[in-house]
């Protein structure tokens, strides 16, 4: 018995489809450049969030030394920032864990906005 | 190839053995940081289905190895990885816990036998060091050493001594165990020294809540105590590189008994003091065998094998601050050329691959 092929080629001639042909191979090669690119550079990216947590953890101690007895019942150290490059000192910013409390209490204890009431009445008096 | 660290109980441990090289691969694993708690089963699940490789920080639980026969047979290759041993009657310093608890013994011997059996249906069985290596080719033909390194970027600027005093320091677990009996004489020569201040890095702190470990300590409290060293209690891993630093030591001591359980250990003690540009005194043991006698290693600290010797390397570096500093500097330097996780991740990337030619 004759075996059935899965498969055949045959070669055609047509100038049109092979220019198509040449482009997109063209711009499948770029597509593997600029994967390649992005591969590596999202593994520089990841390199580099490893040495920012790394820069942060190691500043943690620094900071909290420089704090002992220094801060209220309820303050926590929440941020450092230097206001320019060559800036001498280091700008710490302290929350009141406490009164950050306090404040959203009070804010969800306040009646709704007053746009909120003007667009509710609005219709009515324009009726 | 996707690796997944799952680590342990031994914090300290999972740090150097999994978490230094996981970062430096950008690998994931249960923890990513020591600052953050673990991460959400679900997630630690989601990390496990991705995974190709599983490493295991010394499981001694009869669930991880389940868990991981599981993962095996979904297609992982499992990885074991322990940095230190349980056999019985070898000095495992856990044995400082029969003094509170009767069964330690057996304890020990489940520990050892769980390790042995995960050992058997592992892949590859990743250690610190060729001696520990010995006592898991029995059980698996696939024994890869792996050495401790450091990551310079979890340590800080070294900080110099600026007082008068010359300050030693001993660390950690060598302050118990026995480990502090070859220094013994040694320490009675320095207590009352003017120009030495002793520096005990080590111990727990006493506290209302912990009084079971402290009442297990009891007798170091003891010996520590007649020698009224500035003490420091143990602090958490994330904080230690920064603790070891601010102590300006200029020397350290790593006095050790000669057990196996010791010569299981590496140099970690040495990479860790070098980073602070800590002149090291440490132990070594006739047989040239002991973890500090590294041909390379050895060139950069002082090695005492006996009474005499370790009176004489700590009075030499008593009288020579020079020398002191010198040491500091050359083995800091070469400690980051050897030993830093930049120049070794591949040693990791490498031994895993090879776990698809098996």
């Amino acid at each position: 018995m004759e075996e059935v092929k899965k498969e055949r080629f045959e070669m055609i001639k047509n100038d049109e489809l092979k220019q198509l042909l040449l482009d997109l191979n063209a711009v499948d090669k770029k597509r593997v450049e600029i994967i390649d690119l992005m591969t590596e550079k999202d593994k520089e990216h990841n390199l580099l969030l490893v040495e920012r947590q790394k820069l942060i953890d190691k500043m943690k101690p620094i900071v909290n030394v420089e704090f002992i007895g220094k801060l209220g019942e309820f303050e926590v150290l929440a941020n450092l920032d230097l206001d320019t490059d060559d800036a001498e000192q280091i700008k710490v910013k302290i929350v009141d864990e406490h009164q950050v409390w306090l404040e959203e209490k009070r804010k969800s204890k306040l009646p709704p906005p007053v746009e909120n009431l003007v667009e509710e009445v609005a219709p009515v008096i324009e009726a | 190839m996707k690796v997944y660290f799952l680590g342990g109980v031994y914090e300290s441990c999972f740090y150097v053995r999994c978490l230094i090289p996981m970062l430096a691969n950008l690998w994931d694993g249960d923890r990513t940081s020591l600052e953050r708690k673990p991460r959400e089963p679900a997630k630690i699940v989601k990390g496990l289905e991705s995974a190709d490789v599983i490493v295991f920080h010394r499981p001694l639980d009869k669930k991880v190895y389940d868990l991981a026969v599981e993962l095996k047979k979904a297609g992982k290759k499992i990885v074991m990885d322990n940095d230190d041993t349980y056999i019985k009657d070898c000095g495992v310093p856990t044995s400082m816990l029969g003094r509170l608890r009767k069964d330690l013994e057996d304890k020990l011997q489940i520990f050892d036998d769980n390790l042995k059996a995960f050992a058997k249906m592992a892949d590859m069985v990743t250690v610190s060091t060729e001696f520990l290596a010995e006592e898991y080719k029995p059980y698996c033909d696939n024994v890869v050493v792996l050495p401790n390194c450091i990551d310079k970027r979890d340590w800080f600027r070294p900080k110099k001594n600026d007082g008068e005093k010359v300050r030693i320091g001993i660390i950690g677990s060598v302050a118990s165990n026995q480990d502090y009996e070859p220094i013994i004489p040694l320490l009675d020569s320095l207590k009352d020294r003017e120009d030495v201040q002793l520096v005990l890095f080590a111990l727990p702190e006493k506290q209302e809540d912990n009084k079971l470990v402290v009442k297990m300590y009891n007798p170091e409290y003891e010996f520590w105590n007649k020698y009224k060293p500035e003490w420091h209690p143990f602090v958490q891993t994330k904080d230690y590189t920064f603790m070891l630093n601010n102590l300006k030591l200029d020397i350290a001591l790593i006095p050790r008994h000669d057990s196996y359980f010791n010569r299981c250990k590496s140099n970690l003690k040495f990479l860790e003091a070098s980073m602070c540009k800590i002149a090291v005194v440490a132990q070594g043991f006739e047989d040239g065998k002991s973890p500090y006698q590294g041909e390379e290693d050895a060139k950069h600290m002082l090695i005492a094998n006996t009474v005499e010797e370790w009176k004489e390397s700590v009075e030499k570096l008593i009288a020579d601050k020079e020398l002191r500093d010198t040491m500091g500097e050359e083995a800091y330097n070469y400690v980051v050329e050897k030993y830093d996780i930049s120049n070794n991740k591949d040693l990791w990337k490498e031994a895993y691959k090879t776990l698809w030619k098996k």
